[in-house]
C-alpha cells in the first residue's frame, strides 16, 4: 500500500484538462478550485478524467466560487475491483453565473464504491445545472454507489437544475440518489436571532453549517482553501 | 421588570391575544396555564419578537425599555430568553461554538469585551456542572439528532450561559419523561435568584411540583381570566379549564 501524499490543490486559472491515473492501492486527494472565472465569450472548461485500478482510493473535491461561466466535467472509470472514489463539490455562486457540472461514475468492474456529494448556494441571477451519472455494467456486481445534491437558493432569480441519472445493468448493487432544493429555514433564522445573533450573523452561521459537510471532509493541507470558501460566505 | 399592557397580537389575520395584561417583578416566577388555543405560545413568540406575530396594539416594557421597538436579536441582547417548545436543529454548527458566539453577541451589545474560546471554556464548564450536563453535548451540532429531552436540556444550557433577566419557558415540560422533567426543573431552580424572573407556560400542573411559582395565571381566549398562587394550579388539575 502506498502512503497517502498531501492533497493536490489546483487553482484553475484557465480552462484545463487533467488526468488522474491511480495504480493498484494508490491513494490520493485532488482539490480543484475555480473562483470568478469565465465569461459568455470565453467560458472556462475544466475536464478531469480519472482511471482507478484495483484498490485505488481517490478523493476529489470541486469548489466553485463567485461568478463562474463554464462547465466542469468529471469522468471516473473503475478498472479494478475494490476501488473507491469520493467525489464532492461545493458551489457558492452569484452574479450571472452559468455553471454546468457533468459527473460520471463508470462502474465497469465489480465491488467498487462511489460517492457524489454536492452542495450549492446560489444567489443573484446565478444558474447551476448538474448531471450526475452512474453507469453500472452488467458484470459490475456489488457496486456501492450514492449521490446527493442539496441546494439553497438565496434569491428569487437564482436557479438550480439537478438531474441524477442512473443506468444500471447489474442486479446486485446499491445505488442511492437524492436531491433537495430549498431556502434558508426562517424558523432557524428566528431561533438564532432569539439567541442574540443579528439577521446577517444568523444567515451566515446557517450557511457555514450547510457547507461544513463538504469542508470538514477536506484533508489536512486544505486550510487555505477552507479560508477561501468561508470568505465568500459574507 | 416586565410590564405587559393591553397587548393585542394577530397571527395569520386572526386576533389571538386580546388586551393581554401582566406584570412580573424581579425574582418572581409566574406560570401561565390554559387550554389548547388559549394563546400561550403566541404570547411567548410575540414577546421574543417572531416576525409572523403582528403586534396590533399594547405596550411591553422590559427593565424600562420598549421591547416592541426592538428586533428579536436586540431583545435577546437586552436579557430576554425564550426556551422553545420545539428547538430547531442546526446541522453543521458546533454547539460549543454556537454558545460562545451567542454569549459574545450579548457581551458586545452591552459594550463588554468578547471572551476567547479558552476563557469561555471555564464559563461553560461551570454551567455544565451546575446543570449536570455531559460534556459530549458540546461536541455535537446544535440540537442535531438530539432526543426531545436533550433538546430541552440544551435550551436550559443556553439559558444558563446567556443569564437572562427574564426567561420564558414555552411548554418546556411537553414531551419530557418524568426523569428529564426533574432534571430540567432542578436546573431552572439552580438558576433562580432575586435578579432574574421566569415565565413558565404549561398545560399541566406536573411541572409546578418541581418549580414552585409565586403566581399562577389562567389564560383563556387570549387573556388572563384568573390569577392566584401555586394552589390555583392544583385546583385546575382537579377541575380542568371548563369553568372558565
Amino acid at each position: 500500500m502506498m502512503v497517502s501524499s498531501l492533497p493536490r490543490v489546483i487553482q484553475a486559472t484557465d480552462s484545463l484538462s487533467h488526468d488522474v491515473d491511480l495504480a493498484s492501492n494508490e491513494k490520493s486527494t485532488l482539490v480543484l478550485v475555480q473562483e470568478d472565472k469565465g465569461t459568455s465569450e470565453t467560458p472556462q472548461t475544466v475536464s478531469i478524467g480519472v482511471r482507478l485500478q484495483a484498490g485505488a482510493d481517490l478523493t476529489i473535491c470541486v469548489i466553485s466560487l463567485g461568478e463562474i461561466v463554464g462547465s466542469v466535467l468529471v469522468d471516473v472509470t473503475f478498472l479494478g475491483e475494490e476501488a473507491r472514489c469520493d467525489l464532492s463539490g461545493l458551489s457558492l455562486v452569484s452574479g450571472q453565473t452559468q455553471l454546468k457540472l457533468v459527473t460520471s461514475m463508470h462502474h465497469d468492474v465489480p465491488s467498487c464504491f462511489s460517492r457524489q456529494t454536492f452542495k450549492y448556494v446560489v444567489s443573484d441571477h446565478a444558474l447551476t445545472e448538474h448531471e450526475g451519472k452512474v453507469h453500472v455494467k452488467q458484470h459490475a456486481q456489488l457496486t456501492d454507489s450514492a449521490q446527493s445534491n442539496q441546494s439553497l437558493l438565496l434569491s428569487p432569480n437564482a436557479r438550480v437544475i439537478t438531474r441524477p441519472q442512473l443506468e444500471i445493468y447489474a442486479d446486485d448493487v446499491k445505488a442511492a440518489h437524492g436531491a433537495s432544493i430549498g431556502q434558508l429555514d426562517s424558523e432557524a433564522i428566528f431561533y438564532l436571532q432569539s439567541r442574540g445573533f443579528s439577521l446577517e450573523a444568523a444567515k451566515r452561521l446557517l450557511l457555514e453549517g450547510f457547507v461544513s459537510e463538504i469542508l470538514d471532509q477536506l484533508p489536512e493541507g486544505c486550510e487555505d482553501v477552507k479560508r477561501q470558501v468561508l470568505k465568500r460566505l459574507v | 421588570m416586565l410590564s405587559i399592557k393591553n397587548l393585542c397580537v394577530r397571527v395569520d389575520g386572526s386576533d389571538i391575544l386580546k388586551d393581554f395584561t401582566l406584570e412580573i417583578g424581579s425574582g418572581e416566577v409566574h406560570a401561565i396555564m390554559g387550554p389548547n388555543g388559549a394563546g400561550k405560545s403566541t404570547l411567548a413568540k410575540a414577546l421574543s419578537g417572531h416576525p409572523d406575530y403582528e403586534v396590533v396594539s399594547g405596550e411591553v416594557i422590559l427593565d424600562g425599555q420598549d421591547l416592541l421597538a426592538l428586533d428579536a436579536a436586540e431583545r435577546a441582547q437586552l436579557g430576554l430568553f425564550m426556551s422553545f417548545q420545539y428547538p430547531v436543529e442546526i446541522p453543521g454548527v458546533n454547539n460549543a461554538s454556537f454558545l460562545r458566539m451567542a454569549y459574545n453577541a450579548k457581551r458586545k451589545a452591552a459594550g463588554q469585551a468578547e471572551v476567547d474560546p479558552m476563557e469561555f471554556e471555564f464559563i461553560l464548564q461551570e454551567k455544565l456542572e451546575l446543570l449536570k450536563i455531559d460534556e459530549s453535548f458540546l461536541e455535537r451540532a446544535v440540537n442535531h439528532g438530539f432526543s426531545g429531552g436533550e433538546k430541552k436540556r440544551n435550551e436550559i444550557l443556553q439559558m444558563a450561559i446567556l443569564d437572562p433577566k427574564l426567561a420564558i419557558l414555552d411548554e418546556t415540560d411537553s414531551g419530557l419523561d418524568i426523569d428529564s422533567l426533574r432534571i430540567v426543573a432542578e436546573a431552572v431552580n439552580a438558576l433562580r435568584d432575586v435578579q432574574n424572573s421566569f415565565l413558565l407556560i404549561t398545560h399541566y400542573q406536573r411541572l409546578l411540583n418541581y418549580i414552585k411559582p409565586d403566581f399562577v395565571h389562567v389564560m383563556v381566549d387570549g387573556r388572563i381570566v384568573q390569577t392566584g398562587t401555586a394552589e390555583l394550579a392544583l385546583v385546575l388539575e382537579e377541575k380542568g379549564y371548563d369553568g372558565f
